[in-house]
């Protein structure tokens, strides 16, 4: 494995670096759009080869909410935004003390699933600012696209694009996922997230160079 | 003894054991099954065929990697060999061609249709294998595809049992 396409640990601690800044952002910008206060502890960060993902979420069989987008720009690739099923209760909750009244189109269509959705779309849209503030790549997302399920069922065609190809198939252990696992604290309910960013076969060099060069000499 | 697969891998075995795979998704869970010898194959069919290698990247070290040979995992991960190599397994094991059925699994949509996200390869998956089966002259006796949801499978060789399991849904025999 060449060293052009796995972070090193220096480098997984500066994108920490990185996600930890942003986190302040995603606290501000979901108070707002919840209309409460909210906390955003500092996540964990990792890199993990894609098949490890099931294990790392807790489960090829846990039932999640996941809210699905494709990046496009500098790096292309997906994200997801990973609830655990089991935190819907928690959310339903949050949305219903936080938004009483606030966006009357969320209700319509189940407040606790429009509300995450919401959530991954700020938090993306954050973690992605970040990233193009220190290591100047301009990454944009599509629209989300939500389903609630087991975790691996919602990534398999992910995985089986990223091992189409014959020689790509290798390739599937050189490219990594970003882990940004964090806990959204607001109106005494505490939900554990995880976003998971899986740049493209072809957007993994571009990522790592812009975050070599980034970084600070 | 219980043998679980993972995705795009596959395996043949004999009664009175069970095969098992979680977390099937766009993927066709395919069991083979000869009821005369109670042995049964199952593959977790992962893309409908093997594309051409990819071309070599102009940089980046990609195309240092070896490519993957053919065999590797056995060809259990595309429609188009998942069956001849089960089938490959099964006479092995003596199975004749005229006891051996095929039930199926999976090829859901997991996420609903956006611009952003095309037609998803869950269709063509199942479509690519049912017609390997056609090919093949194996007739398919069950099946449980498409929808929108996740699917895990309990291949139960002593009877050639296929129960089907999804999140909140009731456990479906086929």
């Amino acid at each position: 494995m060449s060293d052009t396409e796995i972070l090193t640990n220096e480098q997984t601690d500066y994108l920490k670096e990185l996600m930890n800044v942003a986190t302040g952002n995603a606290a501000a910008a979901l108070s707002q759009l919840l209309q409460t206060d909210v906390d955003v502890t500092m996540p964990a960060v990792y890199t993990l080869p894609p098949a490890k993902l099931p294990s790392a979420i807790g489960g090829a069989e846990l039932p999640v909410i996941c809210v699905k987008m494709r990046m496009y720009g500098d790096v292309t690739g997906e994200m997801f935004f990973i609830v655990p099923e089991k935190e819907k209760g928690k959310m339903a909750r949050l949305a219903e003390k936080a938004m009483m009244g606030a966006a009357p189109h969320l209700k319509e269509r189940g407040v606790d699933i429009s509300a995450i959705e919401e959530i991954g779309n700020i938090m993306t849209g954050v973690y992605l600012a970040a990233i193009h503030d220190f290591c100047k790549l301009n990454i944009y997302h599509s629209v989300p696209a939500v389903s609630i399920d087991m975790f691996q069922p919602l990534i398999d065609e992910l995985l089986a694009n990223m091992s189409r190809g014959g020689g790509e198939v290798i390739v599937i252990e050189n490219v990594f996922v970003i882990v940004v696992e964090s806990v959204v604290a607001a109106a005494g309910e505490e939900i554990r997230a995880f976003l998971l960013m899986v740049p493209s076969v072809k957007s993994v060099k571009r990522l790592v160079d812009s975050i070599k060069e980034a970084m600070p000499k | 003894m219980i043998i679980k697969v993972e995705m795009g891998e596959g395996v043949v075995s004999d009664s009175p054991d069970i095969i098992t795979t979680v977390g099937c998704g766009s993927c066709v869970i395919l069991t083979l099954y000869d009821a005369v010898r109670k042995v049964g194959g199952l593959a977790h069919v992962m893309l409908p065929e093997e594309n051409p290698p990819a071309p070599p990247f102009a940089k980046g070290g990609i195309s240092e990697s070896p490519p993957l040979k053919k065999g590797d995992s056995g060809g259990f991960e595309y429609a188009s060999t998942a069956i001849p190599s089960l089938l490959d397994e099964m006479f092995k094991s003596g199975c004749s061609r005229r006891n051996i059925t095929a039930k199926i699994a999976g090829g859901a949509k997991m996420f609903a249709s956006y611009a952003e996200f095309p037609a998803g390869i869950g269709e063509q998956n199942v479509k690519n294998v049912r017609q390997m089966l056609v090919n093949q002259a194996i007739p398919l006796t069950g099946f449980d595809v498409g929808g929108k949801h996740g699917r895990s499978v309990e291949f139960y060789l002593d009877s050639g049992r296929v129960v089907v399991k999804a999140f909140s849904k009731e456990d479906r025999e086929i």
